[in-house]
């Protein structure tokens, strides 16, 4: 396959992952309206989580990675009815920065919390499955191959859900439209913390695999926010097809440039990519109207 | 089966409803109508539960339902058509119907209402596969009627109905009111198309400036001096 295959294959693998950060930061946007600054915790809890269920309660890597999917969904809903909730009844004026605001409170506090109970050490698994299998030239780890079943399983079975079930079309509906979704009998807060939950979960799901590559720490979360946030910049906010097509966008950007530069240029050149691509269609490459709250 | 006792309403503090009281019957088609601006809309959708009265109350088959949340009216039986539409654009028009009857259990009565809408306008089926916000006007106001009629509802609330549709398609939103009223559905229409409003409806509420400045039966508005200069045209 030769050089061209390696990056090919590197990129699919990274961009997975990125796709499923970047497909429940979109939902939270599309749906909620929120841009959510607090999405890199909620992949910090996951592989919190799933550090603790392997580890500690000695669960299967499986079992490990779903209970940390569903702890996570739990704070999202929390998250959603203790703080967004309360915001949304008293006042829908300027939502989009008050709740940037709030998610950045959100993110703070989780990161300090994460601190105070687990302490700022690593906490890692070496691996999940151990060996590596050949493609082609290379010799990946069977875990980046876990990690990117995971991502598809989870990206095809939530899009299965959106498209084909009654409460995804639901909840479909009113990132369309509100009023019009509340007339048909929707309840839109049951939908809203719904939505904000599935988005956390898909972001746990995503530090919960790739644990044996990143350990957890409190602030990891960093990094898988800028890169869900550069793919929705990239393609346009809130669109969900979108957003996953993103996701391999940038896995592929980023790789392309650590095979050329080397190390520590991938955001550089990832980034510049991005800048240039906003100057020529500022809404995002798949953007075609404003989302309906830049105007706002 | 609906009651408005004083209604007040406003945006922030502009009022613009003013103390409106009426009564519509089980099986009634009433008409509200009035100018540009009279507050009919908003009327609509305080009692759809969209807008919070600053006062008064309104009764649905004897229970209060002010200031319940829009997504519990449904359940009860009433449907608002809202003006403004508000279509699933990025939904086929299949989908924006099956979402009609979200509140629905049963998939053989949704199968049932599907069939129902469909042979009502037929339009609708032949462009069963569209995406909503890529239809004509008329055909989306199409849609959200029969959205509308998708959950089977006991009261209709339609906000100006036959806009933008041309003359062929008024008849057939008409012919669909009709219907509606021979099924023994409550129905309360709002629109600028008097004429043919008031042939339809039983009754008929006229609307001034935030006020119930009339009402009457649909003959003696027709009649009146009053409502065919400024409603009619008739001088
Ligand atoms: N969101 C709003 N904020 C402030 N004022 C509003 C708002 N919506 C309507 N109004 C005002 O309330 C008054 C009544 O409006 P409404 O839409 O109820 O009239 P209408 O009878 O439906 O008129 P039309 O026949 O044009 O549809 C108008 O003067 C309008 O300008
Ligand atoms: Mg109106």
């Amino acid at each position: 396959m030769g050089e061209f295959g390696d990056i090919l294959v590197t990129a699919v693998l990274r961009g997975g992952i990125y796709a499923l950060m970047a497909l429940g930061l979109s939902l939270v946007f599309g749906v909620m309206n929120i841009a959510n600054f607090a999405h890199g915790e909620f992949y910090m809890l996951g592989a919190y989580f799933a550090y603790f269920s392997f580890t500690t309660f000695k669960l299967g890597v499986i079992p490990s990675v779903l209970i940390a999917a569903l702890l996570a969904f739990a704070v999202g809903v929390i998250v959603e009815r203790g703080l967004f909730y309360p915001l949304r009844k008293r006042s829908k004026k300027n939502w989009l920065m008050n709740t940037f605001l709030l998610t950045l409170g959100v993110s703070i506090i989780l990161q300090n919390g994460a601190k105070l109970m687990w302490g700022s050490r690593y906490r890692g698994v070496t691996s999940y499955f151990g060996g590596t299998i050949s493609v082609g030239t290379m010799q990946i780890p069977n875990d980046r191959i876990f990690a990117f079943a995971v991502a598809c399983i989870a990206i095809a079975i939530f899009v299965l859900f959106l498209n084909k079930t009654k409460l995804g079309r639901a909840i479909r509906s009113v990132s369309m439209d509100e009023t019009g979704a509340s007339l048909v009998g929707v309840n839109l807060n049951m939908i809203h913390t719904l939505t904000f939950g599935l988005s956390c979960m898909l972001a746990a799901l995503a530090g919960a695999c790739l644990l044996p590559l990143t350990p957890a720490f409190p602030v990891m979360g960093i990094n898988p926010l800028y890169k869900s946030w550069f793919v929705l910049i990239l393609v346009g906010m809130g669109n969900l097809g979108a957003s996953i097509v993103g996701g391999l966008i940038v896995g592929l950007l980023e790789t392309i440039s650590y095979f050329q530069f080397g190390a520590g240029w991938q955001d550089v050149i990832s980034l510049a990519v991005i800048i240039v691509i906003l100057l020529v269609k500022p809404n995002g490459i798949f953007g075609k109207k404003g989302v309906k709250s830049a105007a706002e | 089966m609906l009651e408005l006792q004083n209604l007040n309403v406003g945006y922030g503090y502009l009022q613009v409803v003013w103390d409106v009281s009426l009564k519509i019957h089980q099986g009634e088609v009433v008409a509200i109508l009035g100018l540009n601006g009279a507050g009919k809309t908003t009327t609509l959708k305080t009692i759809a539960g969209v807008l919070t009265p600053k006062s008064g109350k309104i009764l649905f088959n004897g229970q209060d339902i002010t200031g319940l949340p829009t997504c519990q009216l449904v359940k009860l039986g009433l449907s608002f058509i809202p003006e403004e539409r508000n279509l699933f654009t990025a939904m086929t028009v299949r989908e924006n119907l099956l979402m009609g009857a979200y509140i629905l259990k049963d998939n053989a009565e949704v199968k049932r209402n599907l069939d129902y809408v469909l042979e009502l306008f037929p339009r609708l089926a032949e462009r069963s596969k569209q995406l909503a916000g890529t239809m004509s006007g008329g055909e989306r106001q199409m849609l959200a009627i029969g959205r509308g009629l998708m959950s089977k509802p006991k009261m209709v609330m339609l906000d100006e109905p036959s806009m933008g549709l041309s003359p062929k398609n008024v008849l057939v939103v008409f012919d669909a009111v009709k219907k509606l009223r021979e099924e023994k559905v409550t129905v309360v229409i709002v629109e600028q198309n008097v004429n043919t409003t008031l042939s339809v409806a039983d009754r008929a509420y006229v609307m001034e400036q935030g006020r119930i400045a009339m009402e009457g039966s649909s003959e003696e508005l027709a009649k009146d001096d009053h409502v065919r200069k400024m409603y009619l045209g008739i001088a």
